[in-house]
């Protein structure tokens, strides 16, 4: 066995799944973070609660995995795909959402007039890689803020995180891969091919349920979503304002009624 | 045409689930759920929780409640989702205590576990290994790890969820690693999972 030290680096490397360059000999530690990774979210076959499932109601609701693209900025992407393919309209559409979240909340209701419903609906079951959006975002929103808990009044303590900037998207549409299962590259082709935007929307979303049908659900997490967001957060730091456990200043999601409770 | 009451949909961007889940939608509701539950539902099973199932039931529901006033991407998400179940275990944990009850689950005590193992596919006991060797790690240690593996948190995360430093999670991830290391080379744990 290797005696050599694992550096904070490659600890990080390997909590990732991902083998340390030149230590090949901790790649079965990283062939252990992957399985692990898989085995414990796989095994959690689990239920929800009554009151869960009944809020829920998974019974009747498709399963949407997440988008899994570790180095694409989703939102922008998204935005993009709008504009690009389905016309000025869906884009004002898709800023009002960002806006004001009526529109977007309308467009996953079906609510939406029959076009852009129709688009909107396209809109997100479309991935479109693109170049060029290496500088945008998705986290403009507040850092959460991590209160602990004041079961015995004794331990509560605050800290936060800072808001997490959405990773480098490093895909193209001119991507090169022939691989069938390169369904962004294959939604690049058709816009080249098709003048119509809903002749193009069409094609995409035929292409989309072919593709899909061969997806399961995907786990984000770095777990099933091939935990396709491991290792590349950057969350550092505290900072104030955000999302808290039980919050002491007013803002963000506290834990309410909980402390204390008995089973 | 695919549309969003279809099943076959390739990833719908985070922020675009969330906006919809903070208008109380349940497809995006089930999408959290579904994605998020298993990771969570793995980190309260592996710090001993004795209905693991019952609580993540309970973590989210205080997710949801809470959801309308969240700000952030899926990284904060997580964050927020992992603070909030490890708030609840840690209630559940002082309770069992003050009920005088066994503290800490042992893998030796999951007769779950036990059945996994029995499984013959290569991979489910490649699984099944992966699972006991973690299960066997120092309770601190498992946890450091299972956050980070599971909840796919940074180490800065895991500081202020768990109230350590970071430098003290970093240190138990470290040693969580080293041990896992030793116990890898006397039983060899099979690498081509990696080519799987």
């Amino acid at each position: 066995m290797n005696n050599r030290r694992i550096s904070s680096r490659e600890a990080e490397e390997l909590a990732s799944g991902r083998v340390p360059s030149a230590r090949r000999d901790l790649e079965p530690l990283a062939a252990l973070m992957e399985d692990y990774r898989r085995a414990a979210t796989v095994q959690s076959r689990i239920q929800p609660s009554a009151a869960l499932a009944a809020r829920l109601d998974l019974a009747n609701t498709p399963e949407f995995p997440l988008e899994q693209a570790p180095d694409t900025d989703r939102s922008t992407v998204a935005v993009r795909a709008a504009s690009g393919l389905f016309g000025v309209g869906l884009a004002v559409v898709i800023a009002l959402g960002a806006a004001s979240g009526a529109a977007a909340l309308v467009g996953s209701a079906g609510m939406l007039p029959p076009d852009a419903q129709s688009a909107f609906d396209d809109l997100v079951s479309v991935i479109v890689p693109t170049e060029g959006a290496a500088d945008e975002t998705t986290d403009d929103g507040e850092a959460p803020s991590d209160t602990l808990p004041n079961t015995g009044g004794d331990d509560a303590t605050e800290g936060a995180a800072e808001p997490t900037p959405a990773p480098t998207p490093t895909t193209t549409p001119d991507a090169e891969e022939s691989d069938d299962d390169n369904f962004g590259g294959r939604v690049a082709e058709i816009k080249d091919e098709t003048e119509s935007g809903r002749e193009f929307g069409d094609q995409v979303s035929d292409e989309a349920k072919d593709n899909g049908n061969g997806n399961g659900n995907g786990n984000s997490g770095s777990n099933g979503n091939s935990n396709g967001n491991s290792g590349s957060n950057g969350n550092s730091g505290n900072s104030g304002n955000g999302n808290s456990e039980k919050s002491n200043n007013g803002n963000g999601n506290s834990d309410k009624g909980n402390n204390g409770k008995n089973d | 045409m695919v549309r969003l009451g279809d099943r076959a949909t390739v990833g719908v961007p985070f922020e675009t689930v969330l906006a919809a889940a903070q208008s109380d939608a349940a497809w995006a509701q089930g999408t959290l759920w579904r994605t998020f539950a298993p990771s969570v539902h793995g980190f309260l099973r592996s710090r001993g929780s004795r209905e693991p199932e019952d609580l993540t039931s309970e973590v989210f529901m205080a997710v949801f409640d809470q959801i309308g006033t969240f700000r952030g991407g899926e990284a904060e998400f997580r964050s927020f989702l992992f603070t909030v179940a490890y708030r609840r275990l840690t209630d559940e944990l002082r309770q069992r205590g003050r009920r005088g009850e066994a503290e800490e689950w042992t893998p030796e005590s999951d007769t779950r576990q036990t059945a996994s193992a029995e499984e013959t596919a290569e991979a489910q006991l490649g699984d099944a290994a992966a699972i006991a060797l973690i299960d066997a790690l120092p309770v601190d240690q498992r946890e450091v790890m299972t956050l980070r593996i599971l909840g796919d948190l940074t180490v800065e995360q895991i500081a202020q969820i768990t109230g350590k430093r970071a430098g003290a999670v970093k240190a138990l991830q470290r040693r969580a690693l080293e041990n896992l290391r030793k116990k890898v080379s006397d039983n060899p744990y099979p690498s081509s999972a990696l080519q799987r």
